[in-house]
């Protein structure tokens, strides 16, 4: 396959080769493919396009975020109550632990509304510090207003609070998300609240994200302002058809991307189906780790990738197993001493939440919550709602390959 | 925890008849195997995973507990679904010049065939004298 490569010699020798267009009468396409193929080969670490019975995925269906909205899953009943309060401008506060969705949730509503005549939405990251320029800028520009980059930051409330205004006026209804709050400061908050005040029968669709410690510091920081606040969803995890229909939406959804047929539709997943997983084995994911989507899509990321690697006709049960107890196992042997400390007070005294490990290890406070979502994130750990609060507790596969590792 | 297997008892009891009657009744009797047996009874075929959830227990298990008792022919798995195939598992203990057991798997009563085993726990307790007198010597 020489013909669509070029070989030059520089001034010391060396061998350089170049990819080039190809030559006249060859079929570029062809070429085109291969090398596509082999680099996506190359990247993804040589174990895809991995072919499996009547489906081909070209990537790991779970390793991206969150590509398109239509891989929505899980918090139907959440999605419909969010329509609801934008329907009749109510504030919505969106809460929950990191990774539960909430990021997603507002996405999802973004994107809906952006298909809907008559509504405008934008979405905004909040950054940390008071109302920036840069904020306004992005609302601004997100609304498709002209920016003033000399403006002063005063000047550009007044600009963003003017087009928010005029939308109203022309019966558009303008619905701001306001993504990871929890990053701005008290007088970010206000500001934002204070839109509405500036801007008559008018309202923010608003979202909240923090962990659950962060949660009392959020409403504390609000509560001068709480008689704004209309509705708060709390997400606190997907249940087992939630986690279903997640790995049903990504599996189809790379399976189709992948265009590998003749009729270039590439797949052959029924409504539900989770080819190559069996039913068990996703069950078994979702009860190992906590029951977030980021979670969920993440064990199931390693799982496929492992599958991959060992060219298997089914991810069943006993796979899962095997990969959650290896993975476990390598995860508890590389903790730092900290979470190492943690995980054995976990064993040791069973459920526990941030505070009662915090004393019992007499560290600080924000340590051990650090480390609790790191081990949280690597599904040794598994957060609850308990007689306390928010319980952390190991999971089972933690807690066998902690006994085998101790005994061993 | 699952139950001893079938080698490991016929390892310790020397004997492979003996070895299969001690470990059905390690797994027909045993606490989760009757929990499982209670949800299936009453909830009907069932999910590894909505058993594990309707019981509080972990995946793995109520898996390998299902598999256990599926291997002694208490309950089938057909297309990631669990149903008992038997009504009713009588185990009877009695005494008979030593303990005779009994066990039919089921539901007729009648066709009981347990006579067969009659025996067996003197065997076992046999056997059990003669490892607890080598330990005291």
């Amino acid at each position: 396959m020489t013909s669509n490569c070029s070989v030059d010699r520089d001034d010391t020798a060396n061998t350089v080769t170049t990819l080039n267009s190809a030559p006249a009468g060859y079929p570029a396409e062809m070429a085109d493919d291969l090398i596509s193929d082999v680099k996506r080969e190359l990247e993804s670490g040589g174990n895809w396009p991995y072919e499996v019975g009547e489906h081909r995925f070209a990537g790991n269906p779970f390793a991206e975020k969150w590509p398109d909205p239509r891989l929505f899953a899980g918090y139907e009943d959440e999605l419909r109550r969010l329509r609801e309060n934008v329907q009749r401008n109510v504030n919505t506060f969106i809460t929950g632990p990191f990774g539960t969705g909430k990021t997603i949730l507002t996405k999802t509503m973004y994107a809906i509304l952006d298909d809907v005549e008559g509504y405008e939405p934008v979405f905004v990251s909040v950054q940390k510090g008071r109302f920036s320029k840069a904020m306004a800028k992005r609302i601004l520009d997100e609304l498709d207003e002209p920016v003033d980059a000399s403006a002063s930051q005063a000047d550009l409330y007044d600009d963003v609070a003017d087009a928010l205004e005029d939308r109203y006026e022309d019966g558009v209804r303008t619905v701001v998300f306001y993504d990871e709050v929890i990053n701005g400061s008290d007088g970010t908050l206000r500001q934002i609240l204070h839109l509405q005040r500036d801007v008559e029968n008018w309202e923010p669709v608003l979202v909240f994200n923090g962990t659950a410690h962060m949660l009392d510091q959020i409403h504390a920081k609000i509560e001068p302002l709480s008689d704004r606040i209309g509705d708060e969803l709390t997400l606190a995890g997907m249940d087992v058809e939630g986690a279903i229909d997640l790995v049903n939406k990504r599996l189809r959804y790379y399976c189709a991307e992948s265009e590998w047929n003749d009729e270039g539709d590439g797949c052959a997943h029924g409504e539900g189906a989770l080819d190559p997983f069996t039913r068990e084995a996703v069950e078994l994911v979702h009860q190992d780790v906590t029951p977030y989507p980021r979670h969920i899509r993440r064990e199931c990321n390693e799982v496929m990738e492992e599958a991959a690697k060992a060219g298997r006709d089914t991810v069943d049960f006993e796979f899962v197993r095997a990969t959650l107890a290896e993975e476990a196992s390598r995860k508890l042997e590389n903790l730092s001493e900290l979470s190492t400390d943690i995980v054995t007070f976990l064993d040791g005294n069973g459920p526990s939440t941030a505070n009662a490990v915090t004393e019992g290890l007499d560290v600080s406070a924000y340590h051990v919550q650090e480390s609790l979502t790191e081990l949280e994130k690597e599904g040794l750990i598994r957060a609850g709602e308990g007689a306390r609060g928010i319980e952390y507790r190991l999971t089972e596969q933690a807690s066998r390959e902690l006994s085998s590792l101790q005994q061993s | 925890m699952p139950a001893p297997s079938r080698a490991e008892l016929a390892r310790l009891f020397d004997d492979d008849e003996l070895a299969e009657h001690v470990r059905f009744l390690e797994i027909a009797a045993s606490w989760p195997s009757l929990r499982i047996l209670d949800y299936l009874y009453r909830e009907g075929a069932s999910s590894t995973g909505d058993v594990a959830r309707g019981l509080n227990m972990d995946m793995r298990d109520a898996r390998d507990r299902l598999e256990e008792l599926s291997a002694v022919g208490m309950v089938d798995e057909a297309e990631g679904t669990w149903t008992a195939t038997v009504d009713r598992v009588d185990i009877t203990v009695s005494r008979n010049g030593g303990l005779e057991l009994s066990s039919t798997l089921g539901g007729d009563a009648d066709a009981e065939d347990g006579a067969a085993e009659a025996g067996f726990f003197e065997r076992l307790g046999r056997r059990l004298d003669g490892l607890v007198g080598r330990a005291k010597r």
